[in-house]
């Protein structure tokens, strides 16, 4: 195990300098000029331009700009904004609880529900709620996120008035401690929903083909030969090793919960890291897409390297291969 | 903040020299009443701001004790800060998150709105882009055009207490023109420096006359910040940028980052307001979600209604929805690096095929008002009524191009790409339909759709035929120069007339708007003879709010709108 660990800590750092290399010639080899953008559109002059340009760095030849920045990543500076003006560090931080909250949140309900509906429609396979559950499935796989969350409001803030509609917090209220906790989970609701009902059917497709595929293994065909009850087969030996490649795909998820829910935060207004980096796209912020980019890279390294640990410690063959 | 400190700032900030030069700017004083810059100075104070004359007791926030102006100057009696009655929240809408509180250094749209509450400029623009006072009681203009001098309001002061003087404008003017990164460089250039002669009195030099400046120093990027905080550090990150201190009607109190912002009434504010006890902005960047929010009550203000969603909210009882046209037409260019369109008739014979009624009707639900004129008619006095596109007639650009050498080849005579940016939807829905119309006359649309940033350098490097675009064309015509000017910036389309240039130019250099006008005029006629770009539609926006709200500088039928500048709250009130 220990070595197989290391093993897999080992490749994780060519990983993340691969990736420091890539979004940084990539970013700046997509159009757009940070300088032309911050200037604005009402009424920009060229000399506040090349002033910008001069100001961020941006008129130095790229490999100068390259190595700036990896030497101030070496420091574990990861710069400063171009349009905040503050340490991208502290732009990340700032919105990274937010949106935790929700994909993470979002991510175990989705995993829950997902693998019961698909570990209860693999049982009853070919069946008319197999069916039923199959085409509710599809439906919300080929619904955007945006819409679903906008048809959510509609329901459960507009007309049934359950939840607020958008945000974080009450602003009307001002609330302090436990009850402002209450509060943004009031506010949580809706988003985590929505974006938990996109996922939903990554997880039941996954269950509910892996558990049919496990029903029909020799070894269960053996087990019912024996006389061991069918639940009993199910829920000790079928479904348990029909949840590796679920295990899979939530620690592959867990690697986007930082970025992952730009269309959702933007229709709740809820204030997290996937807003942030749309509108650093937008305003071409080189360092702060870098720093998100950077922890982005990280964090499905971590994610995989978690998802590798757990699989190996779920099946024997692995570790031992 | 008033430590000893201030007054060896505020001697290298206003060397002793400048005093000297009091009688002459006292001479311009009394012998400028004649001359005004566009017919804009006031005819009186207003509002409940004492002159120097009126009030001999002295206002609190600007004692002599917290004054290191005083010290150096006789203070002047002032009248006391209008009495407050505060009550309640107005929740405002902001459609993004702002990326700093300093607004002078940046562009920034959404910290825009947010600043015009916490912070003052020197005059502002009203609803109908009238300048009227804010920190300045009134401005006069030197004879001979060369320096304004500002009448500051005694009774305004800092959020910290300081008194507001004619330091803090020489220091924010002065430090916009020294750095070419400032929103403002370029739209106030004409800029050199500003005088002192006394606390309340700023005289802004000027290296040409430019009658635009005090248009400019009345919208963006012009907001007075304190020189007793901003002086000799980086203005771009000092920790005030985070924590701003302002002289406007409102405080800041908090911003949770991507959230909300909130302010507090400024109880020792200058002038009359604020009304409310808080005013928060709730940042919400989904236009459907603002309606929503609007709908379920938990906002009470949106700056513009999609134009999907006017006629449901209009409909709905408790709210108001106003009509507001931004001088900012949708208009495209041609590249005159093409062969083709480098040909006055071929222009010609495009802009005839263009029917603006359908555009209005199909594109933006008949939200709008149609446009061929060269400057917008929204500032009515600088438009010129009769300097205008040719009028839609599909026969006579076939006939145009069928002279001008370009036969039809089938149905086609040539094709043109048209750069259009993505997020408007009504601009998307415009190219559709001009698709469809130039299709009449033979030139086949193909429509290219990027990202703004990718457009802009596309459109610069002169990837494309025609391309269209929006923007603000006030306040001022001389923000005409920067779109059709040889060296404009958002001239896009290779134009250059210098008869044009020269005219743009000394229209900037009249003092009058008597002299001015005709200038503009003539110009705005050579443009309709060269045809460069074409104006489509005014698309009208729709700020709405809840029916109980009274004061907002936005509704035309409030006299709000003629008394406070654009986005602030101060006269807001809730009725009960």
């Amino acid at each position: 195990m220990g070595r197989y660990l290391s093993r897999q800590l080992a490749s994780i750092i060519p990983t993340i300098l691969l990736s420091i290399v890539l979004n940084f010639f990539l970013l700046h080899a997509a159009p757009g000029d940070p300088a032309r953008i911050m200037a604005g559109m009402d009424n920009p002059n060229p000399e506040q331009i090349a002033a910008i340009r001069t100001q961020l760095g941006l008129d130095k030849p790229l490999p100068v700009q390259f190595f700036n920045y990896v030497k101030e990543l070496a420091k574990g500076n990861l710069g400063q904004s171009l349009t905040y003006k503050q340490p991208v560090l502290d732009i990340i931080m700032s919105r990274l609880p937010a949106t935790l909250l929700l994909t993470v949140t979002s991510a175990i309900i989705a995993l829950v529900i997902g693998t019961l509906l698909g570990a209860f429609a693999a049982q009853r396979a070919g069946k008319p709620v197999d069916t039923a559950l199959a085409f509710g499935n599809y439906a919300l796989f080929a619904m955007p996120a945006f819409w679903l969350g906008l048809i959510i409001i509609v329901i459960f803030a507009s007309k049934l008035g359950w939840f607020p509609t958008s945000g974080m917090r009450n602003l009307r209220a001002d609330y302090t401690g436990w009850r402002e906790r209450l509060d943004v989970l009031h506010h949580l609701v809706l988003p985590a929903l929505t974006l938990a009902l996109v996922q939903i059917p990554v997880y039941f497709r996954i269950t509910r083909s892996s558990v049919m595929l496990q029903q029909r293994e020799d070894y269960v065909t053996t087990f019912r030969a024996t006389g061991i009850p069918e639940s009993r087969i199910f829920r000790r030996y079928a479904l348990r090793n029909a949840l590796l490649p679920t295990v899979t795909v939530f620690g592959l998820s867990l690697g986007f919960v930082f970025t992952g829910a730009a269309l959702v935060e933007i229709v709740f207004a809820w204030p997290g890291i996937g807003r942030l980096t749309l509108d650093a796209v937008f305003r071409r912020d080189y360092p702060l897409l870098l720093g998100i980019y950077l922890i982005l890279a990280i964090a499905v390294s971590i994610a995989v390297l978690i998802t590798d640990l757990v699989y190996a410690f779920l099946d024997p063959r692995i570790r031992l291969r | 903040m008033s430590s000893p400190s201030s007054k060896t700032r505020f001697e290298t900030l206003a060397p002793s020299a400048a005093w000297s030069r009091r009688s002459v700017v006292r001479a311009g004083f009394s012998s400028a009443v004649a001359a005004t810059i566009a017919g804009m100075s006031f005819p009186k104070v207003m509002g409940a701001q004492a002159t120097p004359e009126a009030s001999p007791s002295a206002s609190p926030a600007a004692s002599p004790a917290a004054s290191p102006v005083a010290a150096s100057w006789p203070m002047p009696t002032v009248g006391e800060v209008p009495a407050k009655t505060l009550s309640g929240t107005v929740i405002v809408v902001n459609g993004g998150e702002p990326k700093s509180f300093q607004p002078d250094f940046q562009v920034d749209d959404f910290a825009w709105p947010i600043a015009c509450n916490i912070y003052n400029t020197l005059t502002s623009l009203d609803n109908s882009y009238n300048v009227i006072p804010e920190l300045a009681t009134g401005y006069t203009v030197a004879d001979d055009g060369l320096s304004i001098a500002y009448t500051l309001n005694p009774l305004a002061s800092w959020h910290d207490g300081t008194p507001v003087t004619s330091l803090d404008v020489k220091y924010t003017l002065e430090k916009i023109v020294s750095e070419p990164t400032a929103t403002a460089s370029g739209l106030i250039g004409a800029v050199s420096h500003v005088d002192t002669p006394e606390p309340y009195t700023a005289i802004v030099h000027l290296k040409q006359p430019s009658a635009s400046v005090v248009g400019f120093l009345s919208w963006y990027g012009v907001f007075i910040l304190p020189a007793h905080i901003y002086d000799g550090t980086d203005w771009t990150t000092n920790p005030a940028n985070l924590k701003p201190i302002g002289s406007g009607p409102f405080k800041f109190v908090e911003y949770k980052a991507g959230e909300s912002v909130t302010l507090e009434a400024n109880q020792t504010y200058f002038g009359d307001g604020p009304f409310l006890e808080q005013l928060k902005f709730s940042i919400i960047p989904d236009d459907n979600t603002q309606v929503q929010a609007l709908l379920n009550g938990e906002v009470d203000f949106l700056p513009a209604l999609p134009s999907t969603q006017v006629a449901t909210l209009q409909a709905t009882p408790g709210y108001k929805t106003v009509e507001k046209t931004y001088p900012s037409p949708i208009y495209f260019g041609f590249n005159f690096k093409r062969e083709n369109l480098a040909k006055v008739e071929v222009r010609k014979a495009i802009a005839m095929a263009v029917n603006r009624d359908q555009i209005l009707q199909t594109a933006l639900n008949g939200l709008g008002t149609t446009s061929d004129r060269f400057y917008p008619a929204v500032i009515e006095w600088a438009s010129n009524p009769d300097a205008t596109a040719p009028a839609f007639d599909v026969d006579g650009a076939n006939k145009l191009l069928d002279e001008a050498g370009y036969p039809k080849n089938g149905d086609e005579r040539f094709s043109l790409k048209l750069f259009y940016f993505t997020g408007w939807p009504e601009v998307a829905d415009t190219c559709t339909v001009l698709k469809e119309q130039f299709a009449a006359i033979g030139v086949t649309l193909e429509l290219v759709s990027l990202e703004i940033g990718a457009w802009e350098e596309q459109v610069r490097a002169g990837d494309s035929d025609l391309a269209i675009l929006g923007g603000f064309q006030g306040p001022d015509p001389a923000n005409l120069a920067s779109r059709v000017g040889t060296d404009g910036t958002l001239n896009l389309w290779f134009y250059s007339n210098t008869e044009i240039d020269d005219l743009l130019k000394q229209g900037d250099e009249a003092t009058s708007q008597e002299a001015r006008i005709p200038l503009y005029f003539k110009a705005q006629e050579l443009l309709a003879q060269d045809l460069p770009v074409i104006q489509l539609v005014l698309q009208t926006s729709f700020p709405s709010f809840v029916d109980t709200l009274s004061g907002i500088w936005t509704d035309p039928d409030d006299a709000a709108a003629s008394q406070v500048g654009m986005n602030r709250f101060t006269l807001t009130k809730i009725a009960s």
